[in-house]
């Protein structure tokens, strides 16, 4: 038997930093409760499945069903505002270009800061200097179905995030094995890494400075995307259907992982009273990933609008690609 | 999904409103229990729509003309054997009789009561479930997308943006149409879902920082103000303008009363409720190609700018009020106005700011996310809800002005004048509990199925009649003749009219509903119609077809 270790240190609690999140990105304020609400959720995902990083009880927020839902119809609400704000900040960048050489210079480094390097909508505002010179009847007649789709699939993900706080705090989570618990964390850290694809593809602006190119960087978040559906575990979920239906004896005590100093690591995912509820959550990170990846190709779709996209690019937003 | 009776009436080229009534709630029972009857009397039909609703409760309930519950002992007692009724209270009750008359609020027992009726009252999530919902909508507010082939109703701040035009309810400053988006959306995250709900009923009932034409009186009532330093004050009405919410209603109570409280005055006057024009006078670049029907500015034209939607209802797009809440709200606030030692008689402009802040008014005003948590969700400026007395420092409150007897008209307002308006508003959201228009649609809607109101030729004679009296009585200088005894005979006469029309119910003759566009393959079925609706129109595709 190992002697026992003394508890490491919890690491102190960090703040949510929107600021910091952001880098050199100009905010929309109205997806601002929707990044919030997401941090929260992945906090409360990595405490619970043990990452060493989140072990501070203050990464747990503590919610209840009604009041997620709660937060869902205020954020929903917000994302309305999408193409409004969307539409009025460029307006205003557009206002704000001038002819300078060192504009010129920022401007290909961060070319959507800068609409005068756009092909057209709120280039013509720069070329006239007048406000209306592109209206905001003439941006929707050009974006609002994008828009539509947008808001409707970050509506549809909003709601899967509530799903996925449901499962890790309401149902028997802590009955996860601890392959499971580490499946749950590998899936949840992927997820990150494709939220901040989400984050560049709403904004259609870059984060840093080496996603200047920025259709290039949304294509890759695409592939992202595709790459971790086909990477999904389905090992995990085979195995826990086979535990479905076949009816399992109750644990014996010496196979009992938590009577254990050392945890004993099974090849499943979960016990079987939670088996449903691992496939629902596989189910939920799956679904996730089909709405981000549809964000992006709308978002891809908004850029040709104002920009040149190379053809090769375009079979990625062509209507009869499945 | 709708039902094989729904399926077919949508079905038909033209929909009457008889056949929306009575025929199209589904088979769900919790709806068919719950969905109102159609009010059939209808009265003083130029009045405010609340007293309009009103008037067919049997006359129940009387305004006067400052939209005051009268206080005449006559109109008392109506009023109390209606209240009476409908909480099934058999013989007497002295506290509600006395919130009734004096406005003082009901005790947590009687609040009970009025709530759990309400509560019985109200439309659920369940009853809405898969049932057809409806609105009239102005084809201002609609715009048809080619490439899918449907029709949108715009949200309000979209509306703003497409028609920039001064609004009279914004205050006049230099703030980027961002900061003002933002701050607006800010606040939202600052106060409950029941306050939205009551700024959307109520909007500037609630206070409006609008001047007054008196130099002494005030439209102030609720200010929101955030406690950051230097943080500009938002009243109710300034933060409707971007809310994403419109008003919906069930079938039965949209064909027998939503729809003649709306339109009718539309069609006649030449101005819908809030006195914008019904017909927009087309700009240059929009001059139609083809003559309207009848010209311009004539009844048919008018009628035809209206549409009603159908939709189906569902949770995500579509909000519920409840009633029960709100009216606990106004009661809540009536007490911490009139409670804490202050006396009926007490002025107003004497008294202490107030914060709304008490234990009972935290948990209806300001959301309660996350009570575990030390900070609020979003990070969002907690915001507070003021009574701004003192800092106005006006002796005449403009919304309890109404309350105000002949002997006191010049003098200060007192806590007393304000329960009886907080009681009125209470009485409104009674009211209007029994037209069910406690459904509210958020943001950008796809239309399902669109309808376009059309005028029957045949009976175009009679309402152009009465768009003839209408003119008459308002004659040449607007203030002096409406006023006048002979101008308001004659607004008598129009409302007499529409009253009998809708009684009788041949109403249906005179307006018909033609199918413009909807369904599962979204299929135009008026190509005409379709093309009226403006049209998103891009131009990249405009300048694609001028290549072409």
């Amino acid at each position: 038997m190992r002697a026992a270790q003394a508890p490491a240190e919890i690491r102190p609690y960090k703040e949510i930093d929107l600021d910091e999140m952001f880098k050199d990105m100009e905010l929309l304020q109205c997806l601002r409760p929707m990044i919030w609400y997401y941090q929260c959720i992945n906090r409360s995902i990595r405490h619970l499945a043990g990452d060493k990083n989140f072990e501070h009880e203050k990464y747990l927020t503590k919610m209840s069903v009604d009041q997620v839902r709660d937060f869902r119809r205020y954020i929903n609400a917000d994302l309305e505002h999408l193409s409004m704000e969307f539409y009025l900040q460029r307006v205003q960048w557009a206002l704000e270009c001038n002819g300078e050489k060192k504009h010129l210079e920022e401007a290909v480094e961060n070319p959507s800061r800068h609409p005068c390097k756009m092909k057209g909508g709120f280039k013509e505002i720069v070329t006239l200097q007048k406000e209306d010179a592109y209206n905001y009847e003439q941006f929707i007649g050009d974006t609002l179905p994008i828009f539509v789709a947008i808001h409707n699939h970050l509506a549809s993900i909003n709601r899967a995030l509530g799903n996925l706080y449901y499962y890790v705090t309401e149902v028997p989570f802590s009955t996860f094995t601890p392959t499971g618990k580490t499946e749950i964390l590998h899936m949840t850290k992927e997820l990150e890494r494709l939220m901040n694809g989400l984050l560049v593809a709403t904004h259609l602006q870059r984060r840093y400075d080496w996603q200047s190119d920025l259709l290039n960087y949304l294509v890759s978040c695409s592939t992202d995307c595709f790459r971790f559906l086909d990477t999904f575990p389905h090992y995990y979920q085979n195995h826990r259907m086979r535990l479905v239906i076949f009816p399992i004896d109750e644990v014996p005590d010496k196979d009992n992982p938590y009577l254990k100093d050392e945890l004993h690591s099974f090849p499943l995912t979960c016990v079987p009273w939670s088996a449903g509820t691992y496939l629902d959550f596989l189910d939920t990170y799956q679904s996730i990933v089909h709405h981000l990846r549809a964000v992006i190709v709308w978002s891809i779709r908004l850029f040709s609008i104002w920009y040149f996209v190379p053809r090769r690019y375009l079979r990625l937003i062509a209507p009869t690609r499945h | 999904m709708p039902n094989s009776i729904q399926e077919d009436l949508l079905q038909h080229p033209v929909l009457h409103l008889s056949e929306l009534r009575e025929n199209f709630v589904g088979k769900n029972s919790a709806c068919s229990k719950r969905y109102k009857k159609a009010c059939r009397k209808w009265g003083d039909y130029f009045q405010s729509p609340v007293n309009k609703a009103a008037q067919t409760l049997e006359s129940a309930f009387n305004f006067n003309e400052a939209g005051a519950f009268m206080d005449g002992d006559t109109n008392f007692e109506t009023a109390k054997v209606a209240l009476l009724g409908w909480l099934e209270i058999k013989g007497g009750d002295d506290l509600i009789e006395e919130w009734l008359r004096t406005g003082r609020p009901l005790p947590t027992e009687k609040l009970d009561i009025i709530r759990r009726r309400l509560r019985y009252e109200t439309l659920t999530n369940d009853s809405l479930y898969d049932q057809p919902i409806c609105r009239l909508v102005h084809g201002d507010q609609l715009r048809r997308d080619l490439d899918y082939r449907v029709v949108y109703q715009v949200t309000p701040g979209q509306s703003k943006l497409l028609n920039p035009q001064p609004d009279s309810r914004e205050r006049p400053s230099a703030e980027l149409p961002t900061k003002k988006l933002n701050r607006s959306q800010k606040t939202y995250w600052g106060i409950s879902e029941t306050f939205q709900s009551l700024v959307a009923m109520f909007d500037s009932d609630l206070g409006t920082w609008r001047p007054s034409k008196d130099p002494n009186e005030t439209k102030e009532f609720i200010r929101v103000t955030s406690e950051k330093p230097g943080a500009a004050p938002l009243t109710p009405d300034e933060l409707n303008i971007y809310s994403p919410l419109r008003f919906w209603s069930p079938p039965p109570a949209f064909a027998g009363s939503v729809f003649h409280m709306l339109f009718w005055r539309a069609l006649i006057t030449g101005k819908d409720l809030f006195g914008r024009d019904v017909v927009k006078v087309p700009t240059e670049e929009e001059n139609p190609v083809k003559e309207p029907i009848g010209g311009l500015n004539s009844i048919a034209n008018r009628a035809r700018q209206y549409y009603v939607v159908i939709n189906w209802f569902n949770a995500a797009k579509f909000r519920l009020a409840a009633y029960d809440r709100l009216f606990e709200t106004l009661m809540a606030i009536a007490s911490f106005v009139g409670g804490n030692g202050r006396r009926p008689d007490s002025v107003l402009c004497e008294i202490k700011d107030l914060v709304l802040g008490d234990q009972t008014l935290t948990d209806l005003l300001y959301p309660n996310y996350i009570p575990h948590h030390s900070k609020k969700f979003g990070e969002f400026e907690p915001l507070n809800l003021k009574l701004p007395f003192k800092t106005v420092d006006k002796p005449i409150w403009e919304l309890a002005r109404g309350h105000h007897s002949e002997k006191e008209r010049d003098k200060p307002t007192q806590v007393s004048h304000l329960l009886k308006f907080l009681r009125d508003k209470a009485l409104e959201l009674i009211i209007w509990s029994k037209y069910q228009m406690e459904i509210r649609s958020v943001g950008l809607i796809p239309c399902q199925y669109l309808y376009r109101v059309e005028l029957n030729p045949d009976y175009a004679p009679v309402l152009q009649d009465l768009v003839q009296k209408y003119g008459d009585s308002m004659g040449g200088d607007v203030a002096d003749t409406a006023n006048s005894l002979e101008g308001s005979q004659q607004q008598l006469q129009i409302n007499d009219y529409i009253i009998k029309a809708i009684e009788k119910k041949n109403i249906n003759d005179w307006v018909i509903l033609n199918r413009v566009c909807g369904g599962t393959n979204r299929t135009v079925f008026d190509q005409e119609a379709w093309h009226d609706i403006k049209c998103l129109k891009s131009p990249r595709a405009a300048a694609a077809s001028s290549r072409i």
